[in-house]
């Protein structure tokens, strides 16, 4: 039986000035499902996800990560679900002054791992993304889709039990954004939860997977196959 | 991979090491020149406190008529009422040949000069300041011989007190106040650091890492900073002792390096410890920096 891995519960998110986010939003990603979260630009895809990912905290409202409850987490404690959920970002975020290997084993590294250790495994990911060749470029040198790519292994090398992306292909072309994707889906496959953030409505159309919809500070659930919509679920 | 941070490119931070060693330097100098003050001070103070010299001048309407065997009788006498007076515990007698020799080596070869000086005749007392009047053994010796002089030394103390008791205030705060001035350095350098690579610490700490992690990356650059900081204070001292070594060596009638040999540990405490103990606050001043500066950015 598949456990719930991310649950909100009547989340509300305020920005200063009375800015609304969300309103009351509640749902719950299943271990092991892959999911699109969509929405127009301002929606909160980024927000939501930052919730998720312990960058914001929620104004009102319960979330229940991995089986336990964060709304009122320690800053300490953080690391542990960071270990766990792993983001890629729209932006990359790499450290432009480490090669693309060493950016890749960066989070075994802060969990104290050798390098030496986490090497190989950090080479058969860069293979795996399609990067060989490649280990000891700097990011500055790379092309976007590149970039991604090194993101996305360094997502991936703890192992996580959930991955966010937030317009994972926002800066590449279409041909490349779908073939992240599938490592996205292969990496589903293997267990991990997946929930990818885009506004491109060609690729929930391309995989056919549930959509989480954002509108109007309201969530909804559009399953694949029929095109259904379930608010409230 | 060394560090994943690259703190030690921040050009804010190039010359920290050099400017802290330099801080040390100049307090472990002050330490020292404190130390050395506390014990010129000190010997003074004992001195004047306890010592009390009797004076008989060679040129006076009496002493001029006398031979040498009435002065020797005289001092005899003069000795004969300081010895029984309570609260004197040693005499020494200081003849014109003696101040002579003690002369010679501050005139070198000019022994024509010497021999012309007219030296007084000095009796040195060593007293115990609490049980001995000196103003009742001055009456007592003036009924002996009225042109005797007492120079009491106790008089002085009070001007030589303050100037003391100032020159080791100043050197004190002198000493602080680059104690504090390398602390601050250090510790804001390691603010511009985090500040510098706030981005970095940003995506560290979204990939998993804990403040812990970041504060050991900072805290260890800190520790090389003191550290290479503590190695150039120690370096320029080295090359102060051997200057000073040098310079007083040629002067044999200082005996400056012998300070230096009497007071060995001292020496050493403060050439080693001093800046030991410099870099050590200096650590643990920049793990609180980072530890408040952290929570300040607060990135979660």
């Amino acid at each position: 039986m598949q456990k719930e891995i991310i649950q909100f519960d009547q989340v509300s998110l305020d920005f200063p000035g009375n800015i609304t986010v969300f309103e009351n939003i509640s749902f719950r990603l299943l271990e092991g499902t892959f999911h699109f979260l969509t929405g127009a630009s301002g929606s909160g895809k980024s927000s939501l996800l930052n919730l998720i990912h312990l960058s914001m905290r929620p104004t009102k409202g319960h979330i229940r990560l991995l089986g336990y409850d964060v709304s009122a987490i320690k800053r300490s404690e953080i690391p542990f679900f960071r270990s766990q959920i792993s983001f890629v970002f729209q932006d990359f975020r790499l450290l432009d002054h480490l090669t693309a290997l060493e950016n890749v084993v960066l989070p075994l590294r802060l969990q104290g791992v050798p390098f030496q250790k986490c090497r190989l495994q950090a080479l058969e990911l860069l293979k795996w993304v399609g990067l060989e060749g490649f280990y000891e470029a700097y990011p500055p040198t790379l092309s976007g889709g590149q970039k991604q790519r090194i993101a996305i292994a360094r997502a991936v090398i703890t192992q996580p039990k959930v991955l966010l992306a937030d317009e994972p292909t926002g800066n590449v072309d279409d041909q490349t954004g779908v073939k992240l994707l599938y490592l996205f889906e292969e990496l589903n496959k293997n267990g991990t939860t997946v929930l990818v953030a885009t506004h491109n409505q060609l690729l929930p159309q391309e995989f056919s997977y549930p959509q989480l919809y954002l509108d109007r500070h309201k969530i909804s659930l559009i399953l694949p196959a029929e095109g259904e919509t379930l608010n409230g679920f | 991979m060394a560090s994943d941070l690259p703190i030690t490119k921040n050009p804010a931070a190039r010359y920290v090491p050099w400017t802290v060693g330099l801080m040390m330097y100049l307090a472990s100098l002050a330490a020292f020149l404190f130390i050395v003050g506390f014990h010129f001070f000190g010997s003074w103070r004992h001195d004047l406190l306890t010592h009390v010299t009797l004076e008989i001048p060679k040129h006076s309407l009496l002493t001029s008529t006398l031979s040498q065997n009435d002065l020797d009788t005289l001092i005899l006498k003069i000795k004969d009422v300081v010895q029984k007076t309570p609260g004197v515990t040693h005499i020494t007698v200081i003849s014109p040949q003696m101040g002579q020799k003690l002369l010679a080596p501050l005139l070198g070869d000019q022994q024509i000069i010497l021999k012309n000086l007219p030296l007084p005749t000095l009796i040195e007392i060593e007293k115990n300041p609490e049980i001995l009047d000196v103003s009742i053994l001055e009456a007592s010796l003036k009924k002996i011989f009225p042109p005797l002089r007492v120079i009491n030394h106790q008089t002085h103390f009070s001007k030589i007190f303050i100037l003391g008791f100032s020159l080791e205030v100043f050197l004190l705060t002198l000493m602080s106040a680059f104690f504090v001035t390398a602390l601050l350095t250090l510790s804001f350098a390691t603010r511009t650091s985090l500040l510098i690579h706030k981005n970095i610490i940003d995506i560290l700490s979204l990939l998993g890492a804990s403040d812990a992690i970041i504060a050991k990356e900072f805290q260890s650059n800190a520790r090389t900073m003191a550290i290479r900081g503590a190695g150039t204070a120690y370096i320029l001292l080295l090359l102060t002792a051997l200057l000073g070594f040098f310079l007083f060596q040629r002067h044999e009638t200082f005996s400056f390096p012998f300070f230096f040999l009497n007071h060995l540990s001292w020496t050493l405490f403060l050439g080693l410890l001093v800046p030991l103990l410099m870099g050590f606050f200096m650590i643990f001043s920049a793990r609180l920096s980072i530890g408040r500066l952290l929570k300040k950015l607060d990135h979660a």
